[in-house]
Formats: structure tokens, sequence, C-alpha cells
């Protein structure tokens, strides 16, 4: 071998060992196998009463959830207080949190699979923009970070509450819960994003969901199970007939299932809670939006008594949004079309064209009275989570005139009109409901008594 | 010398376009945010209008020396000393405004996906790359460009469709952002962010014609401008104009929000590989320009020697800035803005001068063309 | 409006029936050159005298360099030529040839390269016959010429010639040598018959659908495989030998009038620098000619299939044979020539393009799916849906190894099964299958080796790498993956994109015979339509043209469409 030759392999052997002690060096730093961390799922946060935070985290036990899943058979654990550990820590701020977090597990935290936030109520009252810096810095965390609000108990207690009806798997649980958020509107679909664009955009105002406790489930849980109570006790806590359901979140009377709801939301504005709204007024706000999707309203159809229509009403297009500035107040004119579907019609014939335009015409004006009062009851604080500004951001030309709208006084003593125009389509298979007969359709019509039927008494 | 490989105006058009648009990777939106606030898209759009002149002299200096690069031809119609002064400047600038680009594009990378790395360790292998795609020449790295292509304009395009899908229209609204008059001035301004199209004087031997040249240099402009465009609409879509500001690496801001559904969500590394093949092929580029240009100073026959020593500087280069914002700060205030105008009025010089000789001496017009290779 | 008007719209106007026109209709666009007639010779004629085979025209110069008239000299002769002694091969077989007047002869071969009977049948009989020859004939004035015309009844060429080296050559070729007592030239016969196989299947390219023959070692077999599938007048078939010693025939094809002449000059250029002893195959023929031989990337087509040659030489390709090499060599090329298979062609539009598809997903799979997963197991776990996340950490959990080396172990096995399933007996071939599926597929699992996750990974790879059809691309394939598993292992998603950029940035400069390997995508050339999908056939009407052919059109552009064509109507005879 001459010398050149000699030359010429020193020189890649020094390249390769450029090279191979990068390689060498850098695996050192980042890598990090997948059984060296732990993945948070969900997190909470809370005030503690010291004034403190509580950092509450959902922690994955992947060996866990394989086992329940493939390879054992349905043998292993299911609950999610088997597959994941619920942790929390105290701190002044959440990365000191996530500190003592890493001290307290045994392996590295990692926030890359977390999607979703369980912030309690009263940090939201001290306003959004101190806890949301962090979330927004932090490199693991997304804007796509679910977002909800704890009202009536801290997070912490929603964490230790939560008992999925159907899902073994946590994360695919979130997915679940913001799948319905979107496809129901029960509650907003509020992410970090959301969040952060809604508490900067200059007259706009924001919302988010609600995670509440019902009390009535949460008596019925049992460890990691919740057992039904008998009928007898659920009746207890019946309300009186014929008002109108009350859909707060922690208040729905139900039994079974999860202890923790997420119907309703809270009102933010500049990232400050203002005001709530229960899950009908949810709806309600995300069609003034134009984010609704679909839902079934029941609608009274008579002023008697249990008679109702009930629809499946689905999004047809985005809003009509007008904003006449020339009067004084403002006049706001809202017009939403929908399509719907009959589901039940109680008692009514409704097998005419002209039957339908009444149906359509019961369901608008139901519908613009809940519309009304919430839009009231927004202009009273005033906040407008319904993004009313649209049409006035698009006739002005640049950012300092758009900036100087006095959006808030305007829109506290706007006009506001809502115009619903349902268009009920089709009745189903049926075109009226069944009915009894004309010969005993009196008899059948008649009150039922207290007396006992013939032939009960065997029965008993 | 080498003859130098031909490319072909296809290649150019996207070499040009990666190019000139890699710079929106980093910290530009940002700052355009802050120019542009809800108009953040006309800017480039603008830019590129103010831009037309210098593309016009660009063309036209091809005409008078099409195997020339721009520091040969002060040798040519000064002599020697005019071919230092310009060259050696010349060819550290696009060192340490390369090196500025690397220093940004590592330290988000850095945070992005490998926090832990130190970024000497991350900075190496990416330069080793770099190294040895300008040691290839012009002609192999556009050809990588072209075949990685998929996965650079397909994936940009993409993620870019992907975040209109999650767009808000009325952030559109003001259309004029500041006003227009305010537009036009901050355009005029950043006009700097277009100084990649000179690269162009720096390959005139191995574009096919001055057709071509015409062809790319305006239309492959005008389509990096439109590009920028969109890729800044698609920011100002999805985040109001309060907030694009605040933001420090936008487009993977942006990007970190798509969500197609629970399986094409978190592309963010995705968008990094993307990132990465984009600045590797516009910093071997950059090394090659620089190294050409110095290697044509010093009349050395070949440049492959100089490409891994000036890597090394580049290397170097990268560290000085202490922190993200300084080099921001250096690249985008001065920087950009003091070499664009300097190559600006370097070029337009040359051209006039070409010019006046040529109309001086009519007839010795090949003469004017011939010379160097007598030198 | 008047109803003249209206009936427009109503029936379509009649073409005209009458055929006379009062011009000639337009000649036909794109005639073929090689309807042309063409100098075409001096195009090809070789700008450096190459040395030519058999070496007639080297003629000796001293008297040495003759044989000697006496067969006792020539014996001598030859025995210090070819050792006579010890070279067994050699046959030395006196006879008389049965002339009126009886002569001594001598008839030298090798024994392994002619055909015993052939020779005693067309050589050695009529030879020996008693011979009355009526009178002397005019054409053949010398007694050499006689017997070579008259006597023997052997199909080959023969050649009378007094040079001794040309006589050794072709000795060692395989002809048989006729030497006289008295004559100071001889008589050399063709009788060659080497052994070797028949043509049979191809072995590492069959397929479903074309041709079932595959090249065999024989140079005039495959090139005659090759001529029944190309016959025209054009197709040039240069024979030269290459190394010093051993003296292998090669053949150079192409179609003359096609081809570019400059590439058949820079091929020929390329094997005659080949200044080596021996060549023995194919293989170390390519490195020998190739333009970067130490890339990554195969430069040339090195085919056993006779109609991909010949398809090949159709575009304007140069095919090459080795002597005793089953392979065929096409250059220029370009990269997509490796994920095309002679099927996708032979098949309908939609099925090869759907076929090609597959063929590309799987490259791009197989290259890059093990590297993806360390990438995203080490590095990028968010890249991943949570629930998918937690099933690859959960099976992970029982794996004490780091990914890398996990990896690197199923690598490396299937590597293993690879190599050795081509190196034992066919007959215990499958046992081998079974021991890796049972090792990979469930023992290392169970035993808390391997994840089962990346099992599956891992043994799509390995699938997706079966689907290459080039045999030589596959061994690139197994490098570069990994290389990119390294990459992947150090660097996460960024050391893949680094790698890869580097990849592309050596492909971009490799080149067959001067043709970039990665036209006509980049430098972007006119297709014609087959790149990566194929097209329609009748839209396939022009060559390729980075291959830089003389004629490129394929097939008459001017052809109308099948639905315009006339059709012949099916009639009930009776």
């Amino acid at each position: 071998m001459s010398d050149k030759n000699v030359n010429k392999v020193k020189k890649i052997l020094a390249i390769a060992m450029v090279f191979l002690s990068v390689t060498l060096l850098t695996s050192c730093w980042d890598k990090q196998e997948l059984d060296q961390m732990a993945f948070v799922l969900s997190m909470g946060i809370d005030r503690s009463p010291a004034g403190l935070l509580d950092l509450t985290a959902r922690i994955a036990v992947p060996e866990a959830i394989v086992g329940a899943g493939q390879i054992g058979g349905g043998a292993g654990p299911t609950a999610p207080g088997q597959i994941t550990k619920v942790l929390t820590v105290t701190a002044r701020t959440l990365p000191e949190g996530v500190a003592l977090l890493e001290a307290t597990v045994e392996r590295r935290i990692s926030f890359m699979q977390c999607r979703i936030v369980v912030i309690d109520e009263k940090l939201v009252e001290e306003g959004l923009h101190r806890t949301i810096d962090f979330f927004n810095r932090h490199r693991e965390f997304r804007r796509s970070l679910i977002f909800f609000m704890a009202k009536g108990s801290p997070a912490r207690e929603i964490f230790q509450h939560a008992v999925p009806v159907l899902e073994e798997n946590i994360a695919r649980y979130v997915e679940d819960i913001v799948d319905i958020q979107r496809q129901f509107g029960f509650s907003p679909f509020v992410r970090l994003h959301d969040l952060n664009n809604t508490m900067e955009m200059y007259h706009f105002d924001g919302l988010i969901p609600i995670m509440a406790i019902n009390e009535e489930v949460a008596e019925e849980k049992e460890g990691e199970d919740v057992k039904p109570r008998p009928t007898e006790e659920y009746w207890q806590d019946d309300e009186p007939a014929h008002e109108e359901l009350k859909t707060i979140p922690g208040k729905l009377h139900r039994s079974g299932g999860n202890p923790v709801s997420y119907v309703g939301a809270g009102v933010l504005v500049g990232g400050k809670l203002v005001g709530f709204m229960n899950a009908d007024e949810v709806r309600i706000t995300e069609l003034l939006r134009g984010r609704y999707k679909t839902g079934i309203w029941s609608i009274p159809l008579a002023q008697e008594e249990m008679n109702y229509a009930s629809v499946i009403l689905d999004h047809q297009r985005p809003p009509l949004i007008a904003v006449d500035t020339s009067t004084e107040p403002i006049r706001i004119t809202v017009t939403i079309r929908m399509k719907g579907k009959l589901m039940e019609v109680q008692g009514q014939d409704i097998g005419t064209p002209e039957a339908f335009r009444l149906v359509e015409k019961k369901i608008a004006e139901a519908l613009n009275k809940k519309a009304l009062d919430v839009i009231a009851r927004m202009q009273s604080i005033p906040a407008d989570p319904f993004h009313f500004i649209r049409p006035l951001r698009w006739r002005t030309l640049t950012t300092k005139e758009y900036v100087a709208i006095p959006w808030h006084e305007w829109f506290q003593n706007a006009e506001v009109v809502v115009d619903f125009q349902p268009e009920v389509e089709f009745f189903g298979f049926q075109v009226n409901p069944s009915r009894p007969n004309l010969k005993v359709e009196e008899k059948v019509l008649e009150e039922p008594t207290e007396e006992e039927l013939p032939g009960e008494e065997e029965w008993e | 010398m080498k003859k130098p490989g031909m490319l072909g105006t296809f290649e150019l058009f996207l070499l040009l376009w990666l190019y000139s648009t890699s710079t929106i990777l980093l910290a530009l939106p940002r700052i355009y945010a802050q120019d542009g606030q809800s108009a953040l898209w006309l800017l480039p759009i603008i830019s590129y209008l103010y831009l037309l002149p210098f593309i016009w002299v660009i063309i036209k200096l091809r005409d008078y020396f099409p195997d020339k690069i721009l520091v040969e031809i002060p040798v040519i119609l000064f002599g020697r000393w005019a071919g230092y002064l310009v060259g050696w400047p010349l060819a550290f600038y696009i060192l340490f405004v390369t090196a500025m680009a690397l220093r940004e594009f590592t330290d988000v990378v850095n945070y992005i996906i490998l926090p832990e790395t130190p970024s000497w360790a991350l900075l190496l292998p990416f330069l080793i790359a770099s190294a040895y795609g300008a040691y290839k020449g012009p002609e192999a790295i556009s050809r990588a460009n072209v075949i990685l292509l998929p996965l650079t304009l397909g994936a940009f395009i993409f993620l870019l469709f992907s975040s209109f899908t999650q767009a808000e229209l009325y952030f559109l609204a003001p259309i004029l952002g500041p006003g227009l008059d305010e537009l036009l001035i901050s355009a005029f301004l950043r006009l700097s962010v277009f100084i990649e199209v000179a690269i162009l004087m720096a390959l005139y031997p191995n574009i096919r014609s001055g057709k071509a040249l015409r062809f790319v240099a305006f239309y492959g402009m005008a389509f990096s401008a439109f590009f920028m465009a969109l890729v800044l609409l698609a920011y100002g879509l999805n985040f109001p104009f309060a907030n694009t500001q605040l933001i420090g690496s936008p487009l993977f801001q942006l990007v970190r929000n798509i969500n197609w559904g629970r399986f094409l969500q978190n592309l963010e590394s995705l968008f990094v590989f993307t990132t990465v093949l984009m600045m590797i092929i516009k910093i071997s580029l950059s090394l090659y320009i620089a190294v050409i240009t110095f290697a044509k100073t010093i009349e050395s026959p070949f440049y492959q020697p100089y490409v891994f020593p000036f890597a090394f500087i580049t290397y170097l280069y990268t560290f000085m800035p202490t922190d993200y914002l300084t080099a921001v700060k250096w690249e985008y205030e001065f920087l950009r803005p003091y070499g664009f105008i300097s190559l600006f009025i370097l070029a337009s010089f040359l051209l006039a001068v070409a010019a006046w000789r040529k109309k001086k001496r009519p007839r010795k017009k090949r003469s004017l063309k011939r010379e160097p290779t007598a030198l | 409006m008047s109803w003249v008007k209206w009936k427009k719209l109503l029936s379509v106007k009649k073409p005209y029936i009458d055929k006379s026109f009062s011009l000639p209709p337009p000649p036909k666009k794109g005639k073929s050159t090689l309807e042309e007639e063409v100098d075409l010779l001096s195009l090809y004629e070789p700008k450096q005298q190459p040395t030519p085979y058999p070496d007639t025209k080297n003629q000796a110069e001293t008297p040495e360099d003759y044989i000697p008239t006496n067969l006792s000299e020539v014996e001598q002769w030859l025995d210090k030529e070819f050792l006579l002694s010890l070279n067994d091969d050699i046959i030395l077989r006196p006879l008389s040839i049965g002339l009126p007047k009886t002569l001594p002869a001598l008839l030298v071969y090798f024994q392994s390269q002619v055909n015993n009977e052939h020779l005693s049948a067309m050589v050695i009989h009529p030879m020996t016959m008693e011979l009355t020859p009526p009178a002397p004939i005019p054409e053949a004035p010398t007694l050499l010429e006689l017997l070579a015309k008259k006597v023997t009844s052997a199909p080959g060429e023969y050649v009378i010639l007094q040079d001794k080296k040309t006589i050794v050559e072709r000795l060692i070729n395989g002809h048989i040598v006729l030497f006289v007592e008295g004559q100071s030239e001889a008589i050399v016969i063709e009788g060659i018959e080497v052994p070797g196989r028949s043509v049979s299947t191809p072995i590492i390219e069959s397929t479903a659908r074309g041709p079932q023959e595959g090249f065999v070692e024989d140079l005039d077999t495959n090139i005659g495989l090759v001529r029944a599938r190309l016959r025209t007048s054009r197709l040039v078939c240069e024979i030269r030998v290459v190394g010093r010693m051993a003296r292998t025939r090669y053949c150079l094809l192409y179609v003359a009038g096609l081809t570019n002449p400059a590439m058949v000059e820079e091929m020929r250029k390329r094997i005659q620098s080949i200044d080596v002893d021996t060549v023995h195959d194919m293989g170390l023929f390519e490195q020998y000619i190739e333009d970067q031989s130490n890339s990554l990337f195969p430069q040339h087509l090195i085919t056993e299939r006779p109609d991909r040659v010949s398809s090949a030489l159709a575009d304007g390709s140069m095919a090459v044979f080795l002597d005793r090499s089953p392979f065929g060599l096409v250059a220029p090329i370009s990269i997509w020539t490796f994920i095309h298979s002679p099927e996708d062609m032979y098949l309908r539009n939609p099925f090869g393009s759907f076929a090609r598809f597959l063929r590309i997903m799987s490259l791009i799979l197989t290259l890059f799916a093990p590297a993806l997963y360390i990438a995203v197991t080490s590095y990028h776990p968010e890249m991943l849906p949570t629930e998918l996340m937690l099933a690859t950490a959960g099976a992970r959990e029982q794996v004490p190894f780091p990914v890398f080396i996990e990896v690197l172990f199923l690598e490396f096995s299937l590597e293993l099964i690879r190599e050795a399933s081509l190196r034992v007996p066919q007959q215990i071939g499958p046992t081998i299958g079974i021991v890796g599926a049972i090792i990979i597929g469930s023992a290392a699992v169970e035993a808390g080796i391997v994840s089962p996750i990346l099992v599956v990974v891992m043994a799509i790879t390995a699938l997706a790498s079966f689907s290459i059809p080039a045999y030589t691309f596959f061994y690139s394939i197994r490098i570069l993956r990994l290389l990119f598993l390294a990459s992947a292992a150090a660097l996460g998603l960024y050391g893949l994109a680094i790698v890869t950029l580097i990849v592309a940035f050596h492909l971009a400069g490799v080149k067959s015979l001067g043709v970039p390997l990665l036209s006509p995508l980049t430098p972007s050339r006119t297709v014609a339509d087959d790149l990566i999908f194929r097209g329609p056939i009748l839209r396939q009407k022009k060559r390729p043209l980075y291959i830089r052919p003389l004629d490129t059109i394929r097939q008459n552009p001017s052809r109308p469409p099948r639905s315009r064509m006339k059709k012949q109507k099916l009639r009930r005879t009776l």
C-alpha cells in the first residue's frame, strides 16, 4: 500500500470517527425509550386553601393497558383506577408542580400525550392569563389541548370520581367527550388555542366547558364502580313534572354511569369567568355562533300538557348576522336556518304541509324565546360569546378602526332579533301518529283513575 | 476550471422557490405580523413588486456576462483589485447570513424535537450534510431538491391545506391591517426578505439561456412570493392579529394545531423533517455560493477544497449571536437590509458600466467577453 | 329563422363520400428514421480500431510467426505452446487423409470444447474416406481449400491460416485445427460445442405473464434469444474478447440508427479500457465499466430476461453479454427501471400501474419503516395516537433492550435467514423458513427479547423488500435501510432527514453511462408515459428521451384512436 493510500485510509477513518462519535454521543442525550417515560394523560389544577396550586395528574400504566386489552384475554384490570394512577402535588407554580411530580414518579414525566386539562373555577375567576402561559410555552403541550372548568368541586375530585361508562382507555374517553362536544354542542369545544384567541382578540368573548360531579350519581359510587341505587331511592329526588328540565351539569336527575357530567359552560371575558350557561343555553349559543351540528329538541306543541313534538335539527348553513349601526341602540339580526326530521309527535295530526309549517313555527318560537333569554343575560354582563361583531369586522379596513369600536357598550344596549327558520323536511315512517280508533277514542282519552283495574288484584 | 453543470429551468425554478421560501420557516412570519397585523399576507406580494427592478438588473447583467459570476465581473471591468474588493467581503457576508439562519433554525429545532441535545452536536451532522451537498455542486443540489419535492413542497402544501381547514375566515378582516400607507412602507423596508434572489448572480454559468433566467427570476420569485403569502395567510387565518406577534416559531405553532382526527395529529415532528430537508438544501447552496465566490475571487481552478473549511467557519459563526433573538435582530436589522442595498447598488453599477463600455466600443463586444480567458 | 337552419340541428350532415382530392394527403408525420437510408456505418464506425476477433488482420511479420510445414515441428511447437505432456485436455490426433495420395495430417482440438460425434461425422470420417476427385477443381487451387470445401461437412465457417498466434487463439476458443504434412497453412474449422445448460425459466426474475425463458451461460444462445425477439437487420452485435489471460468473449448489442453513436463509442471505450487478466462474470465486468463503482446504487440493469433486454434495445439502450454469464447488462438506464418489472407492460394499464404503485409504496416502506419506528418510539412519542403509543409502550415493558438493539437483532436474524436460504440445498430450504418463523415470530416475543409490535413492523419491511424486482437494487436497499436505521437511532427524525439528504445528494450525482440516474425526472426530459406509473399503451408514442435515441418515435403518432377506426362488422355467413 502506498503512502497516498495510507493517508486516504487515515482520512476515511478520521471522518468515520467523527461520525461515530457524533452518533454515539447524541444517543445519550435525547433518546427516551417509551418504557422510560411516564405519560400524563390528563391534568387538573386547583387553588389549594393555602393559596398554592394543586397539580393533579393522571399517569398511564402501559403494562396494565396491554394486559387488559390484548394478551390476557379480558381477565386483566379494566377500571381507570388500575390502568392509570392519579397523583397530586402542591406547589407555588405549575412548573414547580411538574418538578415535584418528576421527583415523585420513578420515570420521566411526559406531557406529550396529555389531551385534557381541568381547571378549578377559582382559578378561572382569577383570570386564565395567569395559568395558560405555561401551556403556551411548554413544548410538550399543543394548542389543541382541551380545557374544562371544574364547577362545584375541585378538579381533583373530578379525577377521583370519573368512571367512564364504556371506555377503558382514558385517552379514548377524552377523544369521545370531544367528539360529543362537537357533535351535539351541550358543552362548547374549547382548546387552548380558542382560549388564547378569545382572550386576546378584540371584542370577542369565550366560553369554557364545565365538568361537574353529579351528586346523585356520586353517592352511588362505591370504590371503582358505580352501583345504580334502587328505584325507590331514585324517585325520592324526583322533581315536579311540567317544569323546564334543569340542564345544569351538577343537578341533572340521573342514576348510574359516570358521576362526572360535562355539560354547560362558563362565560369568559378576557379570560375571566363572568357567568354560566346551562346545557340548553350552550346549544343555543353554538347555533348563534354557527358551530352547531345536530341535536334533538322537544318543543311543546300546544298549551295542553304533555303534548310535545320532538325533532332532530341539523345544521344547514352558517347563521346570517347583520348588525345595523345606523340606529341607536344598534340592531343585531340573526337568521338561522336548520333542517329537521320529526322524531315524535304526541296526539296531533300533522299530515299536511300546513301542519308542518305550524310545527316549524312552534319550534321557531320556542328557540327564539330561549335565544333571546340567553342573549339578554349575556347583555347584562356584558359578554359576547356569540361573536356578533363578525359583520362589523368585515366593514373595517384597518386594525386601528376595528380596535376603536366600543363593542361591549353597543352590544349591551343592542336590540337583538333572532329569526330561526327550521325546515322540517320529513316525518319518518309515520305520517300521523297512531291513535286509538274513533270508537274507543273517548274512552281511552279519559283521565286514568285511581281505581283498580279489573283483574289487577290477582296479580298482587 | 471544470465545465459547470447546467441547471434545467424546472430545477432552477424549484431551487429558487426553496431558497427564498425557507426564510418563512423561522422568525419571518412574526416579523411580518408586527408590520402587517391582519394583512401580513399582503406584504410579500407588495414586496415582490418593489423587487422587480432588482430582478431586471440581474437579468440584464447576464446578457453581458453569460458565463461569469458576480465577483468576476468587476475583474473584467476594472481589474484585479476590484475583484478582491468585492469578492472577499461578499463571500464572508454570505457565510454570516447563512450562519444566522442556521442559528435560528438550530435553536428552534433544538427546542421542538431534541431539547436535550446540545446545539453544537445538533449542528455538526447538519453541516456535514450541507458541506457534502456544496461539494457536489449546484447540479446535485437542485436534483436532490427535485426528488425530495414530495417531502418538501408536498408536505408543505399538505400542512398548509390542513391548517386552512381550521381557519377562521373573519381573521382576515380588517383587510388592510395597519393601513395601506403603512403596508407599502413596511413592505419596502422588508424588501430585503427577498435578497435570496441574488443567488442567481452566482449561478449565471449554470443557467442555460437568458430566457430561462428571465422565466425563473420573474416567475420563480413570483411563485415564491405567492407561496409565502399563502403561508402567511394560513398563519393569519389561524391566529388573530393580536396573537400573531407573540408566537416565537409561528409555523411550528401552526402545525401543532393540525388535527385530522385521532390518527393524524401532532404532525410537528413530520414538519421538522420537512424543515430540515429544506434547510440543508438551502444551507448547502449558500455554502456553495460562498465558496464559489471565494474561489473565483482568488482565481482558484476548483472550489471543492474550500468547502469543508468554509463549512467550519460557518459553524463558528453560528455561535456568535448569544441567543435566538439576537440572531434574528442581526439578520433582519443589519445583515439583510444593508446587504440588499449594497448588492443592489453593486449590481446596478456593474450593469451601468458594462452597458456604457459596450456603447463606447460597440465593435469590441466580443473581446469583452473573451477577455477573462486571457486573464 | 328558416327551416333549413333548424334542420341542421336535427340531422347531422353526412360526410363527403367522394374520395378524389386535388391535393395528395400530407406526408405521414414522424416517419421512423429506421426506414430512411442513412449511412449508418459512418455513425457507428469505431473511432479507435478495436482488437478484432478473430485477429486475422494482425498479420505476422517474421517467419517465426508462421507455422512450420513439417508435422513433427508442428507437434514440437504445440508442445511448447500448450505443454502437451501436462495438458491432457488438448488432443492431437494424427490421421491420414484419404486423398488419392495418402497424406499424414494432424487434427488438434480441445476435447472439452468439441462434440466428439460431431467431429467424427463431419471431419474425421470424410477425411479418412478414400476420395476420388474427378478433377482438380479450379475454385480450389490449393489442397487445403479443396479439403475445406469439398471434404469436410462441418456447418461452421472455416479459415485457412498460417499465423501461429491466430491459430492458438482459435484453438483455445474451441476450434478444430487441421495441419497437413507439407502445407504451410492449416485449416481451422468451427466445431465448438461447449457444455452448458439449456434455456430454462428465469430464476430470480420470474413473472407470471410474459416469456418463461432466461439467459444461459452460452453467449451465442443468449444473442440468439435476443435476436429472436428483435429481428431487424440493424441489430448490431459486436463480438470481441476481454481479459488478457482468459480472453472471454463478450458481445455488445445495439440497434444501429437508434442507439446514440456517442454512447456506443463510450461503451466501447470503457470495455476496451479493461486491462485485467480475467473477467469471469458479468458482476466483475459491470464493476469495471461503471461510472461509480463505489456507489450505493447500481448503475446498470442486470437481467436474465431476454424480453427485457430486447425492449431496452428497442428503446435505444445497449446490452452487453459476457460468455459464460447468464446475465445481460443493459445501459444506460434510469433508477426507475429498478422498480419496473416486465410484467407491468404485459398487463393492462390499470393493473400495471397498480403494481408499480404497490412497489413504490413497498420501496418507501422497506427503506423507512424500521427507521421511523425507532425515531418515533425513542424520540417522538407524541406522533403516535395515545392508544397506539400506550400499546407500544406496554409491549415494550417486558423487553430489556433499547429499541435500537431490538431492531438490530431482528434485522440481523432476517438477514441471516435470507443468507442461509441462499446457501442451503434446495431440499431443506423450507426448513429455514420454519425455523426463522418460530424463532422470530413467537419464541423471541415470548422470551421477551423483542416486542410483538416490532415483529410486525419488521415482517412487513422484509415482505416489502422482496417486492423489488431488480436483484441488484435489493442490495442497495438493505444497506440504505441500515443507514437510515442508524441515523434514526442517533438523532431521530432529524438524523433521518440528514441522512436522507446525503443519500439524495449522492443519488443526484450517480450516472449510468453518462446519463444521470434520476433522469427523466431530473434533469427533466420527456418521458413516454412510463416513469413511475405507466400510461395507456396508445399514449406511449415516444421513446424515452433521456437515452437520447436517434429516432424518438416508437409508435405511429398519427394513429387514430381505436374508436375512430373502421369496425369490421360481424356477419352471419349463412
